[in-house]
């Protein structure tokens, strides 16, 4: 089986990403750890972009069409856009959340090979598949922590004493995962006129994604308009976090939703 | 506490603000809803070519001009600004919200429902109207900061350039956007597809299936209780492929695949080697029910349309069933027949053409897909159903994409700029 060697390959990656996230942590305290742990994380994505290359090479064909595959791919686009995002935006957590998520899926491929093989519906089976879902997963780590910020913001405004640099943080999140947002958006449009002939059709899910960047788009241009404001939009970013959760689980169970191709029975 | 006084209380008097701006976008509402109820709920007509041309060209003409001529005038002042952007979001976001919350299917709801526009929500006249309103604040707002151009709005207007003419083309393509399918069989070509309300288009080219192929994933084989009739779902695997040669534990027994034909048929007990039409596959395990040491083999298969099932029982509570392959791609191999200059010259060029599911082919304006097959028949099918979609507006909704992608990237880059300054009204 062609995927012999991924043991040894997966677990030099996630010895050295693991090793990367210690040393992020610990760079608060020791600053020129947080160089090792850049050296590391791309020695990491080195390593593993030399696996998924020979891997394509003896299967003969690029390696899209299986469930273990698409994860391979995960496993690479996470810490690829984890790092950008820190060298643009040093949030630690970020790579951190990237790194441990890319991880997971490494220990997945590791522990289950049977599900190597494992069968994706032939539409599923596109190069567009990944980067929709991998881009998701970003906008959706960071809105979520955007959500936790202005939780955190609503106890202190009616608890204790609200701090302004707050928000500056929240639409700092706000703006990069609205960024993550709009392209999983439009990518999930391209992928759907590929494999469904129309890139939007209204598909409840599609319908509750675009929603949910209408809430956030919202926050953003009355952050804008108003910045002066705090209860408003503390509370706006909470309304668009709830619409989020609804467009990601809650449309499996939505009555008006159970025609959608989103949802897969079993 | 929040300083949202604003000076004028005074309703319509200018500047105009927030107030303002969501009385105009509820009235847009409450005359859309009652256009559309008194109309019987009938929608609005999509437009085609040209007028849907003609319509996206005297828009932008309007802004341009009225953004030109009266720049400084209240009202564009107002439509320029914030209050109306955030209005119109709202209210655009709330119809939309309308229709993440009711099937939008006219036979699924009620009457009222169904007139009210609520069923059928992108093309009735609520709809129409509040995005209009969207959209007529989202092209005034791009205009001010357009013209005159100065690079540091250049990622500002690539946003909400990109989403003005994604929004528009898409919009206005919708009424030359064909959507339409054949049914292929080997026997004869068609030169007629149909659409959804089964109206039929004679095309400039014709289709037959040569061959469909299909490549299937191997079978699963699953533990099934006897007495409830459906497969054991556990904690534990209690379904794994098949192959040739291998072993696996679920539950108490031990299960060895001595043999596995992808295309077999039946001969007395056995199954054969069988490569024609209706074969299906079979296999050969051999069962050890590790706690009694009882071992059971025989023939298992998942059939098909024309062999029937078997399945081997193994105990009084479980038997081994094989599930039917799942499908990993399917493809079709067709003739395309058609005129070489014009309709009426007799020169049939004919070309073979494959066309893969995720791999349209595309030809002559039109893309074409694998849609589906029948699955009655399953890897023995005889037909294929292609559709084909003619989408002419695309190149300019991918325009807009594309600025929208290079928008995003420079949101992403820059982050959020803005400095804490005090309430400032930017209307």
């Amino acid at each position: 089986m062609v995927w012999i060697n991924f043991p040894v390959y997966a677990t030099i990656t996630i010895v050295l990403w693991a090793i990367s996230i210690i040393f992020y942590t610990l760079s608060a305290k020791i600053k020129i750890l947080h160089v090792f742990a850049n050296i590391f994380v791309l020695l990491g994505i080195a390593v593993f972009i030399t696996f998924v290359t020979i891997l394509w090479m003896k299967l003969e064909r690029p390696p899209f069409r299986t469930l273990g595959e698409t994860r391979l791919w995960y496993a690479l686009f996470l810490p690829v856009i984890g790092i950008v995002t820190y060298i643009r935006w040093k949030y630690k957590w970020f790579i951190s959340y990237s790194l441990g998520m890319a991880i997971l899926f490494l220990i997945l491929n590791i522990a289950h090979p049977e599900n190597y093989d494992k069968a994706l519906m032939p539409a599923l089976q596109s190069p567009w598949f990944v980067p929709h879902v991998v881009v998701y997963i970003f906008a959706y780590a960071l809105l979520a922590a955007s959500s936790l910020v202005a939780l955190k913001g609503l106890y202190l405004l009616y608890f204790k004493e609200f701090q302004t640099s707050l928000l500056k943080l929240a639409d700092n999140l706000v703006y990069i995962g609205f960024a993550f947002l709009t392209l999983g958006l439009i990518f999930g449009a391209l992928w759907a006129k590929e494999a469904w002939g129309h890139y939007w059709t209204w598909d409840p899910k599609e319908t509750w994604a675009f929603l949910t960047w209408m809430g956030y788009m919202i926050y953003m241009h009355y952050r804008y308009h108003r910045p002066a404001n705090i209860n408003g939009p503390l509370w706006t970013l909470t309304l668009a976090f709830v619409i989020l959760l609804i467009a990601w689980f809650g449309v499996n169970y939505l009555p008006s939703a159970q025609s959608s191709v989103h949802v897969y029975s079993s | 506490m929040d300083k949202d006084i604003k000076q004028n209380k005074v309703l319509w008097k200018f500047p105009w603000g927030y107030p303002e701006g969501f009385f105009i976008a509820f009235i847009l509402l409450i005359v859309g809803f009652g256009i559309e109820y008194f109309s019987g709920g009938k929608g609005i007509a999509t437009l085609s070519w040209n007028v849907n041309a003609i319509i996206g060209i005297l828009f932008i003409n309007v802004l341009i001009t009225v953004n030109y001529y009266f720049r400084e005038s209240n009202i564009v002042k107002f439509l320029s600004g914030i209050p109306a952007s955030i209005s119109a979001i709202s209210v655009f976001t709330f119809v939309v919200l309308l229709m993440g919350l009711t099937p939008q299917f006219d036979d699924q709801v009620g009457e009222f429902a169904r007139k009210l526009g609520l069923s059928h929500i992108t093309s009735s006249w609520q709809y129409l109207l509040i995005q209009t309103y969207f959209l007529i604040t989202l092209g005034f707002v791009t205009l001010k900061k357009a013209i005159p151009f100065e690079w540091k709005n250049f990622g500002f207007i690539l946003n909400h350039a990109g989403v003005w003419i994604t929004i528009v083309t898409a919009s206005l393509g919708t009424g030359d956007l064909k959507r339409l399918h054949l049914k292929l069989d080997e026997t004869q070509a068609v030169w007629h597809a149909f659409d959804g309300e089964n109206n039929s288009y004679k095309l400039p080219f014709a289709m037959k299936l040569l061959d469909f192929n299909i490549e299937e994933y191997n079978p699963k084989i699953a533990l099934v209780d006897n007495y409830l009739g459906s497969i054991v779902v556990d904690d534990r695997v209690s379904a794994f492929t098949i192959e040739k040669g291998i072993t696996q534990k679920l539950l108490d027994f031990e299960i060895s695949i001595e043999e596995y034909l992808p295309l077999s048929a039946t001969l007395g007990q056995e199954f054969r080697i069988f490569t024609e039409k209706g074969a299906a596959p079979s296999s050969f395990i051999k069962v050890k029910n590790i706690v009694s040491n009882d071992t059971i083999s025989g023939w298992i298969s998942c059939g098909n349309f024309a062999i029937k099932r078997r399945s081997l029982k193994i105990s009084d509570k479980y038997s081994l069933y094989m599930l039917s392959p799942v499908a990993k791609k399917y493809s079709s191999e067709i003739a395309l027949y058609y005129h070489e200059f014009s309709e009426t010259d007799t020169t049939n060029i004919s070309d073979t053409i494959l066309i893969e599911v995720n791999k349209p082919f595309k030809f002559g304006g039109w893309k074409m897909y694998q849609q589906s097959y029948d699955e009655y028949l399953g890897r023995w099918s005889e037909t294929s159903v292609i559709e084909i979609v003619r989408d002419p507006w695309l190149p300019l909704v991918y325009f807009g994409i594309f600025l929208m992608i290079a928008g995003a990237i420079y949101i992403f880059w820059t982050g959020q700029k803005i400095s804490l300054k005090e309430d400032k009204n930017e209307s």
